[in-house]
Protein backbone atom coordinates (compact mmCIF):
# COMPACT_ATOMS: atom_id res chain seq x y z
CA UNK A 1 0.00 0.00 0.00
CA UNK A 2 1.32 3.13 -0.94
CA UNK A 3 0.38 7.17 -1.59
CA UNK A 4 0.75 7.66 -5.71
CA UNK A 5 -0.81 10.68 -5.44
CA UNK A 6 -1.03 13.62 -2.41
CA UNK A 7 -2.81 16.81 -2.31
CA UNK A 8 -3.53 19.05 0.53
CA UNK A 9 -5.64 22.57 0.68
CA UNK A 10 -5.40 24.65 3.47
CA UNK A 11 -3.72 22.35 6.36
CA UNK A 12 -2.09 24.24 8.97
CA UNK A 13 0.55 26.30 7.16
CA UNK A 14 0.62 24.52 4.10
CA UNK A 15 -1.10 26.30 1.31
CA UNK A 16 -1.65 23.94 -1.80
CA UNK A 17 0.35 21.02 -1.97
CA UNK A 18 0.52 18.77 -4.73
CA UNK A 19 3.20 15.70 -4.32
CA UNK A 20 4.05 12.63 -6.77
CA UNK A 21 5.84 10.64 -3.67
CA UNK A 22 8.33 7.98 -4.82
CA UNK A 23 7.47 4.39 -3.85
CA UNK A 24 10.03 3.97 -1.43
CA UNK A 25 11.96 7.15 -0.15
CA UNK A 26 10.71 10.32 0.61
CA UNK A 27 12.96 12.85 2.35
CA UNK A 28 11.03 15.92 3.22
CA UNK A 29 13.79 18.93 4.09
CA UNK A 30 13.05 21.92 5.29
CA UNK A 31 14.07 24.57 8.50
CA UNK A 32 12.54 24.70 11.69
CA UNK A 33 9.05 25.80 11.47
CA UNK A 34 8.69 25.52 7.62
CA UNK A 35 6.02 22.31 7.83
CA UNK A 36 7.44 19.77 7.86
CA UNK A 37 5.76 18.17 11.03
CA UNK A 38 2.41 19.68 9.54
CA UNK A 39 2.76 17.68 6.27
CA UNK A 40 3.69 13.94 7.89
CA UNK A 41 0.95 15.00 9.75
CA UNK A 42 -1.74 15.26 7.03
CA UNK A 43 -0.81 12.48 5.37
CA UNK A 44 -1.48 10.62 9.35
CA UNK A 45 -4.89 12.07 9.26
CA UNK A 46 -5.56 9.18 6.25
CA UNK A 47 -5.34 7.21 8.54
CA UNK A 48 -6.20 8.05 12.01
CA UNK A 49 -8.66 11.43 10.59
CA UNK A 50 -6.95 13.24 13.75
CA UNK A 51 -3.59 14.61 14.26
CA UNK A 52 -0.90 12.98 15.87
CA UNK A 53 -0.53 16.19 18.17
CA UNK A 54 -3.84 16.51 19.67
CA UNK A 55 -5.46 19.42 18.88
CA UNK A 56 -8.85 21.21 18.25
CA UNK A 57 -10.24 21.38 14.68
CA UNK A 58 -9.91 25.37 13.89
CA UNK A 59 -6.13 24.63 14.66
CA UNK A 60 -6.10 22.28 12.11
CA UNK A 61 -7.40 24.60 9.75
CA UNK A 62 -5.05 27.31 7.62
CA UNK A 63 -5.66 30.72 9.35
CA UNK A 64 -8.49 32.54 7.30
CA UNK A 65 -9.02 29.43 5.75
CA UNK A 66 -12.21 27.76 6.28
CA UNK A 67 -11.64 23.73 5.47
CA UNK A 68 -8.87 21.75 5.50
CA UNK A 69 -8.93 18.80 3.19
CA UNK A 70 -6.21 15.74 2.45
CA UNK A 71 -6.73 13.79 -0.91
CA UNK A 72 -4.73 10.88 -1.51
CA UNK A 73 -4.33 8.08 -4.63
CA UNK A 74 -3.59 4.52 -2.82
CA UNK A 75 -2.01 1.96 -4.80
CA UNK A 76 -2.31 -0.79 -3.13
CA UNK A 77 -0.37 -2.87 -6.40
CA UNK A 78 -3.74 -4.50 -7.59
CA UNK A 79 -6.12 -1.54 -7.57
CA UNK A 80 -6.23 2.59 -6.90
CA UNK A 81 -8.74 3.88 -4.50
CA UNK A 82 -9.04 7.71 -3.47
CA UNK A 83 -9.29 8.49 0.21
CA UNK A 84 -10.34 12.55 0.71
CA UNK A 85 -10.16 14.17 4.26
CA UNK A 86 -11.75 16.97 5.53
CA UNK A 87 -11.61 19.17 8.35
CA UNK A 88 -13.94 22.07 8.90
CA UNK A 89 -14.26 24.08 12.55
CA UNK A 90 -17.43 21.99 13.49
CA UNK A 91 -16.47 18.54 11.72
CA UNK A 92 -13.86 16.05 10.22
CA UNK A 93 -15.40 13.68 7.19
CA UNK A 94 -13.76 11.10 5.49
CA UNK A 95 -14.60 9.69 2.09
CA UNK A 96 -13.63 6.24 0.10
CA UNK A 97 -13.61 6.82 -3.35
CA UNK A 98 -15.78 9.98 -3.50
CA UNK A 99 -18.34 8.36 -1.22
CA UNK A 100 -19.02 9.61 2.82
CA UNK A 101 -17.66 6.55 4.61
CA UNK A 102 -20.19 4.91 6.80
CA UNK A 103 -18.01 4.34 9.10
CA UNK A 104 -14.71 5.40 10.45
CA UNK A 105 -12.92 1.92 11.04
CA UNK A 106 -13.76 1.03 7.44
CA UNK A 107 -12.37 4.06 5.77
CA UNK A 108 -9.54 4.53 7.93
CA UNK A 109 -8.67 0.70 7.59
CA UNK A 110 -7.93 1.61 3.87
CA UNK A 111 -3.99 2.20 4.71
CA UNK A 112 -2.11 1.14 7.50
CA UNK A 113 0.44 3.28 8.51
CA UNK A 114 2.98 3.80 11.48
CA UNK A 115 4.24 7.37 12.77
CA UNK A 116 7.29 7.53 14.47
CA UNK A 117 7.63 11.58 16.43
CA UNK A 118 10.62 12.92 18.42
CA UNK A 119 8.46 12.99 21.52
CA UNK A 120 7.46 9.42 20.70
CA UNK A 121 11.18 8.89 22.49
CA UNK A 122 8.89 9.86 25.78
CA UNK A 123 7.16 6.40 25.36
CA UNK A 124 8.76 4.71 27.98
CA UNK A 125 9.54 7.17 30.38
CA UNK A 126 6.19 8.66 30.57
CA UNK A 127 2.45 8.20 32.08
CA UNK A 128 1.11 5.14 31.45
CA UNK A 129 -1.61 6.83 29.37
CA UNK A 130 1.35 7.00 26.51
CA UNK A 131 1.78 3.33 26.19
CA UNK A 132 -1.95 2.77 26.35
CA UNK A 133 -2.31 5.06 23.55
CA UNK A 134 0.85 3.30 21.97
CA UNK A 135 -0.82 0.05 22.35
CA UNK A 136 -4.12 0.68 21.17
CA UNK A 137 -3.48 2.58 18.19
CA UNK A 138 -1.18 -0.14 17.40
CA UNK A 139 -3.80 -2.66 17.68
CA UNK A 140 -6.39 -0.58 15.66
CA UNK A 141 -3.52 -0.33 13.12
CA UNK A 142 -3.71 -4.17 12.52
CA UNK A 143 -7.06 -4.61 12.99
CA UNK A 144 -9.01 -1.89 11.95
CA UNK A 145 -12.29 -3.11 13.02
CA UNK A 146 -11.60 -2.91 16.97
CA UNK A 147 -12.30 1.18 16.41
CA UNK A 148 -15.96 0.29 17.45
CA UNK A 149 -15.07 -1.68 20.25
CA UNK A 150 -12.72 1.03 21.46
CA UNK A 151 -15.10 3.85 21.22
CA UNK A 152 -18.34 1.76 22.70
CA UNK A 153 -15.50 1.45 25.60
CA UNK A 154 -14.55 5.15 26.01
CA UNK A 155 -18.28 6.40 25.73
CA UNK A 156 -20.03 4.14 28.26
CA UNK A 157 -16.76 4.90 30.43
CA UNK A 158 -17.45 8.46 29.90
CA UNK A 159 -20.71 7.83 30.81
CA UNK A 160 -20.42 6.17 34.04
CA UNK A 161 -17.94 8.67 35.22
CA UNK A 162 -20.35 11.60 34.17
CA UNK A 163 -22.75 9.49 36.16
CA UNK A 164 -20.80 9.61 39.55
CA UNK A 165 -19.50 13.14 38.96
CA UNK A 166 -23.15 14.12 38.57
CA UNK A 167 -24.78 16.11 41.68
CA UNK A 168 -26.51 13.75 44.08
CA UNK A 169 -27.01 10.56 44.58
CA UNK A 170 -26.18 8.43 41.47
CA UNK A 171 -29.57 6.23 40.69
CA UNK A 172 -28.75 2.67 41.08
CA UNK A 173 -30.42 1.30 38.74
CA UNK A 174 -28.82 3.49 36.10
CA UNK A 175 -25.23 2.64 37.90
CA UNK A 176 -25.98 -1.08 36.92
CA UNK A 177 -26.52 -0.17 33.44
CA UNK A 178 -23.15 1.32 33.20
CA UNK A 179 -21.59 -0.91 34.71
CA UNK A 180 -23.18 -3.85 32.50
CA UNK A 181 -22.02 -1.80 29.36
CA UNK A 182 -18.22 -1.00 30.50
CA UNK A 183 -17.76 -4.61 31.22
CA UNK A 184 -19.48 -5.55 28.24
CA UNK A 185 -17.18 -3.50 26.04
CA UNK A 186 -14.04 -3.31 28.06
CA UNK A 187 -13.92 -6.97 27.60
CA UNK A 188 -13.63 -6.82 24.16
CA UNK A 189 -10.84 -4.11 24.88
CA UNK A 190 -8.94 -6.41 26.94
CA UNK A 191 -8.84 -8.98 24.68
CA UNK A 192 -7.63 -6.99 21.56
CA UNK A 193 -4.95 -5.65 23.92
CA UNK A 194 -3.82 -9.05 25.03
CA UNK A 195 -4.18 -10.77 21.61
CA UNK A 196 -2.16 -7.85 19.77
CA UNK A 197 0.41 -8.16 22.75
CA UNK A 198 0.89 -12.11 22.37
CA UNK A 199 2.09 -11.60 18.37
CA UNK A 200 3.70 -8.13 19.36
CA UNK A 201 6.21 -9.65 22.46
CA UNK A 202 8.45 -12.26 20.61
CA UNK A 203 8.89 -9.64 17.49
CA UNK A 204 9.68 -6.69 19.72
CA UNK A 205 12.37 -8.89 21.65
CA UNK A 206 13.91 -10.15 18.79
CA UNK A 207 13.74 -6.07 17.27
CA UNK A 208 15.83 -5.35 20.49
CA UNK A 209 18.54 -7.82 20.95
CA UNK A 210 19.00 -7.06 16.84
CA UNK A 211 19.61 -3.07 17.89
CA UNK A 212 21.88 -3.42 20.82
CA UNK A 213 23.79 -6.28 18.87
CA UNK A 214 22.18 -8.73 21.80
CA UNK A 215 23.14 -7.25 24.59
CA UNK A 216 19.78 -6.62 25.80
CA UNK A 217 16.48 -8.54 26.66
CA UNK A 218 13.46 -6.10 27.45
CA UNK A 219 10.31 -6.98 27.65
CA UNK A 220 6.91 -5.40 27.17
CA UNK A 221 4.08 -7.09 29.28
CA UNK A 222 0.72 -6.18 29.96
CA UNK A 223 0.01 -5.17 33.98
CA UNK A 224 -4.07 -5.70 33.74
CA UNK A 225 -6.48 -3.33 36.21
CA UNK A 226 -8.05 -6.85 36.34
CA UNK A 227 -6.26 -9.90 36.09
CA UNK A 228 -9.50 -12.59 34.06
CA UNK A 229 -10.23 -10.48 31.01
CA UNK A 230 -13.93 -11.59 31.29
CA UNK A 231 -16.67 -9.85 30.73
CA UNK A 232 -17.91 -11.32 34.38
CA UNK A 233 -14.80 -10.53 36.19
CA UNK A 234 -15.00 -6.92 35.10
CA UNK A 235 -18.77 -6.78 36.00
CA UNK A 236 -17.81 -8.05 39.70
CA UNK A 237 -15.26 -5.34 40.00
CA UNK A 238 -17.19 -2.81 39.08
CA UNK A 239 -19.98 -3.66 41.74
CA UNK A 240 -17.78 -4.15 44.30
CA UNK A 241 -15.95 -1.08 43.47
CA UNK A 242 -19.45 0.71 43.40
CA UNK A 243 -18.71 2.22 47.12
CA UNK A 244 -15.11 3.95 46.41
CA UNK A 245 -15.96 4.83 42.82
CA UNK A 246 -19.24 6.73 44.28
CA UNK A 247 -16.28 8.47 46.54
CA UNK A 248 -14.00 9.24 44.24
CA UNK A 249 -16.61 9.69 41.55
CA UNK A 250 -14.39 8.01 38.77
CA UNK A 251 -14.37 4.48 37.95
CA UNK A 252 -11.27 3.25 39.51
CA UNK A 253 -11.27 -0.64 38.09
CA UNK A 254 -10.90 -1.46 34.37
CA UNK A 255 -9.11 -1.21 31.37
CA UNK A 256 -8.23 2.38 31.53
CA UNK A 257 -5.54 1.70 34.33
CA UNK A 258 -4.54 -1.09 32.76
CA UNK A 259 -0.27 -0.94 32.69
CA UNK A 260 2.21 -1.47 30.03
CA UNK A 261 5.45 -2.41 31.94
CA UNK A 262 8.43 -2.35 30.06
CA UNK A 263 11.41 -4.49 31.32
CA UNK A 264 15.36 -4.87 31.25
CA UNK A 265 16.87 -7.71 31.32
CA UNK A 266 14.52 -8.27 34.38
CA UNK A 267 14.27 -5.21 35.76
CA UNK A 268 11.86 -2.17 35.39
CA UNK A 269 12.35 0.54 32.50
CA UNK A 270 11.29 3.02 34.39
CA UNK A 271 13.67 3.17 37.50
CA UNK A 272 16.68 1.47 36.10
CA UNK A 273 16.76 2.43 32.63
CA UNK A 274 19.23 4.92 31.25
CA UNK A 275 18.59 7.38 28.29
CA UNK A 276 19.80 5.27 25.61
CA UNK A 277 18.46 2.52 26.68
CA UNK A 278 14.54 3.55 26.88
CA UNK A 279 15.52 5.23 22.76
CA UNK A 280 16.88 1.77 22.19
CA UNK A 281 13.59 0.47 23.48
CA UNK A 282 11.21 2.68 22.03
CA UNK A 283 13.04 2.90 18.48
CA UNK A 284 12.62 -1.69 18.93
CA UNK A 285 8.98 -1.13 19.80
CA UNK A 286 8.80 1.15 16.78
CA UNK A 287 10.17 -1.38 14.44
CA UNK A 288 8.50 -4.40 16.06
CA UNK A 289 5.24 -2.14 15.34
CA UNK A 290 6.27 -2.21 11.14
CA UNK A 291 7.29 -5.81 11.39
CA UNK A 292 4.34 -7.01 13.06
CA UNK A 293 1.74 -5.61 10.51
CA UNK A 294 3.99 -6.31 7.64
CA UNK A 295 3.62 -9.80 8.85
CA UNK A 296 0.20 -10.12 9.50
CA UNK A 297 -0.98 -7.78 6.51
CA UNK A 298 1.16 -9.16 4.01
CA UNK A 299 2.06 -6.28 3.04
CA UNK A 300 4.06 -3.27 4.64
CA UNK A 301 2.87 -0.09 6.42
CA UNK A 302 3.34 3.54 5.24
CA UNK A 303 6.20 5.10 7.18
CA UNK A 304 6.16 9.05 8.70
CA UNK A 305 9.49 9.51 10.90
CA UNK A 306 9.21 13.02 12.24
CA UNK A 307 12.71 13.87 12.23
CA UNK A 308 13.88 11.37 14.47
CA UNK A 309 17.28 10.85 13.27
CA UNK A 310 17.89 14.30 15.26
CA UNK A 311 17.18 12.61 18.65
CA UNK A 312 18.81 9.62 17.59
CA UNK A 313 22.58 8.46 18.34
CA UNK A 314 24.59 7.87 15.42
CA UNK A 315 24.15 3.93 16.44
CA UNK A 316 20.36 3.96 16.94
CA UNK A 317 19.56 6.26 14.08
CA UNK A 318 21.12 3.16 11.61
CA UNK A 319 20.26 0.79 13.28
CA UNK A 320 16.46 2.37 11.92
CA UNK A 321 17.79 2.91 8.73
CA UNK A 322 18.68 -0.33 8.12
CA UNK A 323 15.58 -1.86 9.03
CA UNK A 324 13.35 0.52 6.38
CA UNK A 325 16.44 0.08 3.40
CA UNK A 326 16.99 -3.80 4.26
CA UNK A 327 15.52 -6.89 2.86
CA UNK A 328 12.46 -7.07 5.04
CA UNK A 329 11.12 -3.79 4.54
CA UNK A 330 9.78 -2.58 1.49
CA UNK A 331 6.90 0.28 2.18
CA UNK A 332 6.90 3.63 1.46
CA UNK A 333 8.69 6.34 4.14
CA UNK A 334 8.18 10.05 4.45
CA UNK A 335 11.30 11.10 6.44
CA UNK A 336 11.14 14.86 7.59
CA UNK A 337 14.68 16.65 8.32
CA UNK A 338 16.27 19.67 8.88
CA UNK A 339 18.94 18.83 6.61
CA UNK A 340 19.25 16.28 4.05
CA UNK A 341 23.03 15.15 4.45
CA UNK A 342 21.52 13.23 7.49
CA UNK A 343 19.61 10.90 5.82
CA UNK A 344 20.81 10.42 2.05
CA UNK A 345 24.31 8.96 3.31
CA UNK A 346 21.91 5.82 4.59
CA UNK A 347 19.89 5.31 1.64
CA UNK A 348 21.25 2.45 -0.51
CA UNK A 349 23.29 3.65 -3.72
CA UNK A 350 21.71 4.49 -6.88
CA UNK A 351 17.75 4.94 -5.19
CA UNK A 352 17.41 8.22 -6.75
CA UNK A 353 18.47 7.18 -10.61
CA UNK A 354 15.84 3.69 -9.76
CA UNK A 355 12.84 6.17 -8.86
CA UNK A 356 13.16 4.62 -5.47
CA UNK A 357 13.89 7.59 -4.03
CA UNK A 358 12.43 11.76 -4.06
CA UNK A 359 13.80 14.71 -2.13
CA UNK A 360 11.12 17.99 -1.72
CA UNK A 361 11.81 21.13 0.09
CA UNK A 362 9.75 22.83 2.58
CA UNK A 363 9.48 26.21 2.76
CA UNK A 364 6.55 28.52 4.55
CA UNK A 365 4.14 25.43 3.97
CA UNK A 366 4.95 25.18 0.04
CA UNK A 367 6.91 21.98 -1.28
CA UNK A 368 8.77 21.68 -4.54
CA UNK A 369 10.59 18.95 -6.15
CA UNK B 1 -31.72 32.53 3.61
CA UNK B 2 -30.05 32.39 7.04
CA UNK B 3 -33.40 30.88 8.88
CA UNK B 4 -33.62 28.58 6.03
CA UNK B 5 -29.82 26.94 6.56
CA UNK B 6 -30.68 26.16 9.82
CA UNK B 7 -32.89 23.51 8.72
CA UNK B 8 -31.36 19.87 9.13
CA UNK B 9 -29.78 18.92 5.55
CA UNK B 10 -29.97 22.40 3.98
CA UNK B 11 -26.90 24.17 3.59
CA UNK B 12 -26.14 27.73 2.31
CA UNK B 13 -26.22 27.12 -1.10
CA UNK B 14 -28.98 24.79 -0.97
CA UNK B 15 -30.80 27.65 1.22
CA UNK B 16 -29.66 29.86 -0.83
CA UNK B 17 -31.79 27.95 -3.88
CA UNK B 18 -34.74 27.71 -1.69
CA UNK B 19 -34.57 31.41 -1.39
CA UNK B 20 -34.04 32.30 -5.18
CA UNK B 21 -36.80 29.52 -6.36
CA UNK B 22 -39.32 31.57 -4.20
CA UNK B 23 -38.92 35.12 -5.00
CA UNK B 24 -39.22 33.60 -8.79
CA UNK B 25 -42.83 31.94 -7.54
CA UNK B 26 -45.82 34.28 -7.31
CA UNK B 27 -45.77 36.32 -3.96
CA UNK B 28 -48.89 33.76 -2.79
CA UNK B 29 -46.50 30.84 -2.21
CA UNK B 30 -43.67 32.71 0.23
CA UNK B 31 -47.47 33.92 2.27
CA UNK B 32 -48.53 30.55 2.58
CA UNK B 33 -45.47 28.84 3.58
CA UNK B 34 -44.86 31.80 6.06
CA UNK B 35 -49.28 31.56 7.27
CA UNK B 36 -48.50 27.36 7.77
CA UNK B 37 -45.11 27.82 9.23
CA UNK B 38 -46.42 30.18 11.91
CA UNK B 39 -49.03 28.08 12.79
CA UNK B 40 -47.16 25.00 13.00
CA UNK B 41 -46.50 25.23 17.05
CA UNK B 42 -50.07 26.24 17.66
CA UNK B 43 -51.37 23.42 15.48
CA UNK B 44 -49.30 20.58 15.79
CA UNK B 45 -48.75 19.11 19.22
CA UNK B 46 -47.47 15.90 21.25
CA UNK B 47 -50.17 13.36 21.29
CA UNK B 48 -50.91 13.06 24.96
CA UNK B 49 -50.72 9.25 24.85
CA UNK B 50 -47.22 8.26 22.70
CA UNK B 51 -45.83 11.97 22.43
CA UNK B 52 -46.06 11.53 18.56
CA UNK B 53 -46.55 14.59 16.52
CA UNK B 54 -50.44 15.05 16.60
CA UNK B 55 -53.34 17.87 15.52
CA UNK B 56 -55.56 16.84 18.55
CA UNK B 57 -55.01 15.48 21.94
CA UNK B 58 -54.73 12.19 20.41
CA UNK B 59 -52.38 11.12 17.16
CA UNK B 60 -53.33 9.22 14.66
CA UNK B 61 -51.93 6.23 15.36
CA UNK B 62 -53.16 6.03 19.02
CA UNK B 63 -56.75 6.44 17.25
CA UNK B 64 -56.83 4.49 15.00
CA UNK B 65 -58.72 1.28 15.86
CA UNK B 66 -56.93 -1.37 14.05
CA UNK B 67 -53.84 -1.18 15.54
CA UNK B 68 -53.21 -3.49 18.00
CA UNK B 69 -52.72 -1.72 21.73
CA UNK B 70 -51.27 -4.50 23.72
CA UNK B 71 -48.18 -3.94 21.68
CA UNK B 72 -45.86 -0.89 22.60
CA UNK B 73 -42.75 -0.32 20.26
CA UNK B 74 -40.56 2.16 22.05
CA UNK B 75 -38.51 5.28 20.12
CA UNK B 76 -35.76 7.87 20.76
CA UNK B 77 -37.68 10.01 18.81
CA UNK B 78 -40.05 11.12 15.48
CA UNK B 79 -37.41 9.87 12.62
CA UNK B 80 -37.22 6.61 13.97
CA UNK B 81 -41.24 6.06 14.68
CA UNK B 82 -41.56 6.93 10.78
CA UNK B 83 -38.78 4.73 9.97
CA UNK B 84 -40.32 1.63 11.66
CA UNK B 85 -43.59 2.86 10.58
CA UNK B 86 -42.43 2.54 6.72
CA UNK B 87 -41.49 -1.12 6.83
CA UNK B 88 -44.81 -1.68 7.68
CA UNK B 89 -43.82 -4.59 10.28
CA UNK B 90 -45.05 -3.40 13.04
CA UNK B 91 -48.89 -2.71 13.62
CA UNK B 92 -49.12 -2.22 17.14
CA UNK B 93 -48.85 1.65 19.52
CA UNK B 94 -45.67 3.45 20.00
CA UNK B 95 -44.00 5.37 22.78
CA UNK B 96 -41.53 8.48 22.18
CA UNK B 97 -39.00 8.76 24.98
CA UNK B 98 -37.72 11.97 23.51
CA UNK B 99 -33.94 11.66 23.67
CA UNK B 100 -31.55 8.64 25.50
CA UNK B 101 -29.93 8.40 28.49
CA UNK B 102 -26.84 10.41 28.62
CA UNK B 103 -25.03 11.52 32.04
CA UNK B 104 -22.21 13.11 29.95
CA UNK B 105 -24.58 15.53 28.45
CA UNK B 106 -26.66 15.78 31.48
CA UNK B 107 -29.65 13.54 30.58
CA UNK B 108 -30.92 11.64 33.09
CA UNK B 109 -34.32 9.42 33.34
CA UNK B 110 -35.83 12.54 34.43
CA UNK B 111 -35.52 14.52 31.10
CA UNK B 112 -37.01 11.49 28.92
CA UNK B 113 -41.43 10.32 28.61
CA UNK B 114 -40.54 7.54 31.39
CA UNK B 115 -43.34 8.21 33.94
CA UNK B 116 -46.10 7.96 31.22
CA UNK B 117 -44.74 4.94 29.56
CA UNK B 118 -44.57 2.91 33.27
CA UNK B 119 -48.60 4.54 33.69
CA UNK B 120 -49.52 2.97 29.96
CA UNK B 121 -48.00 -0.52 30.95
CA UNK B 122 -49.19 -0.91 33.91
CA UNK B 123 -53.01 1.25 33.32
CA UNK B 124 -53.88 -0.48 29.64
CA UNK B 125 -53.37 -4.54 29.03
CA UNK B 126 -50.10 -3.86 27.52
CA UNK B 127 -48.57 -7.28 26.84
CA UNK B 128 -45.56 -6.65 24.50
CA UNK B 129 -43.38 -4.00 24.85
CA UNK B 130 -40.41 -3.85 21.46
CA UNK B 131 -37.41 -1.48 22.54
CA UNK B 132 -36.23 -0.07 19.28
CA UNK B 133 -33.47 2.91 20.06
CA UNK B 134 -30.26 2.66 18.22
CA UNK B 135 -27.80 0.33 18.46
CA UNK B 136 -25.16 3.37 19.94
CA UNK B 137 -24.19 3.27 23.52
CA UNK B 138 -26.83 5.52 24.23
CA UNK B 139 -29.30 3.64 22.97
CA UNK B 140 -28.35 0.52 24.52
CA UNK B 141 -28.41 2.28 27.51
CA UNK B 142 -31.79 3.61 27.63
CA UNK B 143 -33.18 0.46 26.31
CA UNK B 144 -31.08 -1.49 29.31
CA UNK B 145 -32.90 1.13 31.51
CA UNK B 146 -36.44 0.99 30.78
CA UNK B 147 -36.18 -3.07 30.52
CA UNK B 148 -34.91 -3.13 34.30
CA UNK B 149 -38.10 -0.29 34.64
CA UNK B 150 -40.32 -2.83 33.07
CA UNK B 151 -39.04 -5.98 34.64
CA UNK B 152 -40.35 -4.44 38.13
CA UNK B 153 -43.89 -4.82 36.48
CA UNK B 154 -45.74 -8.04 36.04
CA UNK B 155 -46.54 -10.00 32.61
CA UNK B 156 -44.59 -7.55 30.32
CA UNK B 157 -42.77 -9.31 27.87
CA UNK B 158 -39.76 -7.36 26.63
CA UNK B 159 -37.89 -7.44 23.73
CA UNK B 160 -35.14 -5.51 21.75
CA UNK B 161 -34.63 -5.01 18.05
CA UNK B 162 -32.52 -8.09 16.43
CA UNK B 163 -28.82 -6.88 15.69
CA UNK B 164 -28.41 -6.46 11.88
CA UNK B 165 -28.81 -3.10 12.65
CA UNK B 166 -25.33 -2.16 12.51
CA UNK B 167 -23.30 -2.01 15.34
CA UNK B 168 -23.52 2.23 16.25
CA UNK B 169 -26.28 2.68 13.42
CA UNK B 170 -28.76 5.25 13.15
CA UNK B 171 -32.09 3.41 12.95
CA UNK B 172 -33.10 6.57 10.65
CA UNK B 173 -30.57 5.41 7.71
CA UNK B 174 -31.06 2.36 7.83
CA UNK B 175 -31.81 0.18 4.52
CA UNK B 176 -35.88 -0.65 5.16
CA UNK B 177 -35.14 -4.52 4.69
CA UNK B 178 -32.60 -4.16 7.48
CA UNK B 179 -34.68 -2.67 9.72
CA UNK B 180 -38.27 -4.80 8.87
CA UNK B 181 -35.47 -8.29 9.20
CA UNK B 182 -35.00 -6.43 13.12
CA UNK B 183 -38.04 -5.51 13.56
CA UNK B 184 -39.48 -9.13 13.02
CA UNK B 185 -36.60 -10.70 14.41
CA UNK B 186 -35.97 -8.81 18.31
CA UNK B 187 -35.07 -10.47 21.06
CA UNK B 188 -36.20 -10.85 24.97
CA UNK B 189 -34.20 -8.25 27.06
N1 LIG C 1 -3.70 26.62 11.50
C1 LIG C 1 -2.52 27.15 11.11
N2 LIG C 1 -2.49 28.09 10.14
C2 LIG C 1 -1.30 28.62 9.74
N3 LIG C 1 -0.10 28.27 10.23
C3 LIG C 1 -0.08 27.32 11.19
C4 LIG C 1 -1.27 26.70 11.67
N4 LIG C 1 -0.95 25.81 12.61
C5 LIG C 1 0.40 25.84 12.71
N5 LIG C 1 0.93 26.75 11.87
C6 LIG C 1 2.33 27.10 11.67
O1 LIG C 1 3.04 25.98 11.18
C7 LIG C 1 4.38 26.14 11.57
C8 LIG C 1 4.92 24.86 12.15
O2 LIG C 1 4.98 23.90 11.21
P1 LIG C 1 5.64 22.51 11.59
O3 LIG C 1 5.35 22.14 12.98
O4 LIG C 1 5.24 21.59 10.53
O5 LIG C 1 7.18 22.89 11.50
P2 LIG C 1 8.39 21.96 11.22
O6 LIG C 1 8.85 22.20 9.82
O7 LIG C 1 8.07 20.59 11.60
O8 LIG C 1 9.45 22.60 12.20
P3 LIG C 1 10.48 21.91 13.24
O9 LIG C 1 11.66 21.54 12.44
O10 LIG C 1 10.77 23.01 14.18
O11 LIG C 1 9.78 20.76 13.87
C9 LIG C 1 4.45 27.17 12.64
O12 LIG C 1 5.08 28.29 12.13
C10 LIG C 1 3.01 27.41 12.98
O13 LIG C 1 2.79 28.74 13.34
MG1 LIG D 1 8.51 19.42 13.29
ZN1 LIG E 1 -50.31 8.79 20.04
Amino acid sequence: MRLADLRIADYRNLGLVHLIPSPRFNVLEGKNGQGKTNLLEAIWLLSALKPFRTSKNVDLVRFGATLAEVRAVLDSGDGERTLRVQVSREARRIWVDGKVAKTHGEALGQVAMVVFTPEDLAITKGSPSGRRRFLDRAVFTLWPASLDDFRRFQHALDERNALLKAPGVPDDLLLDVYDDQVATAGALVGHWRRRYLERFAPVFAAALAEITTGGLEGTLTLQPSIAEPSRDALHQALVTARPRDRARQSTTRGPQHDELDASLDGRPLRTFGSQGQHRAFVLAMKIAEIRLLARELGRDPVLLLDDVSSELDDERNAALMRTLVGEGFGGQVFLSTTDRRHVLPHLPLGVFDSGQAACFTIRDGAVTL
Amino acid sequence: MASLARLPGVGERTATRYAFFLLAQAPTLAAELGESLSGLHTAVRHCAQCHNLATAERCELCLDPRRDASRLCVVEGLPELIAIERTGEFNGHYHVLHGTLSPVRGIGPEALKLPSLLERVTAQSVTEVILATNADVEGEATAMYVARLLHRLPQVAVSRLATGVPMGGDLEFVDQGTLARAVRDRRAL
